[in-house]
């Protein structure tokens, strides 16, 4: 699951939101992104987040999304 | 960046206001962290208000960013700073620090550990009248190291 990291750098109070964990009740928990995530988890589907970064790293491979050394089925 | 010295880094990435997954990726051992105290909907265990001294609540979904860049990026071992002023001082049981560890390992956390050394540093900070937040993570891999050290 994608997270969008410029949704947050794109506040209107500036970029610098410490991400700690001290105060994810104000930059975490107000996230459409949480929700999906507790509503995911409570459902029971176990999931990894994904960054720009990690997405432009991936190959394709044997009809497969190949992230680093792990790999993603794209069909079941 | 550990391979150097043939050695393994870690960090905390959280706190940081850069991207969290690409920071945790970037050592070998992400390790993230759990402060306070989780309200679980188990039947009889202990949770007594004036035995927690902060508001905060662990939160799993927190703890994912760090297995999840350790995930993406295939490296095995992912860590956790546990049980962080889970209650006030000498106030923790081990039935409240269970399922907290359950938590954390069903956030993709494979590895706690404990560190001796800190314990040791505790006990002699106890002693000079000074109290540290009692910490205490779980190592599997890295105990044998540790009681050597």
């Amino acid at each position: 699951m994608y997270w969008p990291v410029y949704d947050q750098w794109a506040n209107p109070k500036g970029k610098d939101m410490a991400f700690k964990i001290h105060n994810i009740e104000k930059w975490l928990h107000p996230t459409v992104f949480y929700e999906n995530l507790e509503k995911l988890g409570k459902s029971g589907y176990s999931l990894d987040m994904i960054s720009d970064k990690m997405i432009s790293e991936a190959k394709f491979e044997n009809q497969n999304i190949q992230v680093s050394k792990m790999e993603v089925l794209t069909r079941y | 960046m550990g391979t150097f010295q043939n050695s393994r880094n870690t960090n905390q990435a959280h706190g940081s206001p850069g991207n969290l997954l690409d920071l945790y990726a970037a050592v070998d051992i992400p390790e993230s962290e759990t402060f306070g105290s989780t309200k679980f909907d188990i039947q009889g265990l202990k949770r007594n208000l004036e035995d927690i001294n902060t508001k905060e609540v662990p939160d799993i979904n927190m703890l994912k960013f760090a297995s999840s860049a350790a995930n993406i990026t295939g490296k095995p071992l992912i860590s956790n700073e546990s049980f962080t002023w889970l209650t006030e001082h000498f106030k923790t049981s081990w039935s409240q620090v269970k399922p907290e560890a359950e938590q954390i390992f069903l956030s993709g956390i494979n590895h706690i550990f404990i560190t001796e050394r800190l314990i040791r540093r505790l006990m002699s900070s106890f002693r000079a009248g000074c109290f540290m937040p009692l910490r205490i993570s779980f190592l599997k891999t890295v105990c044998g190291q540790i009681l050597k050290d």
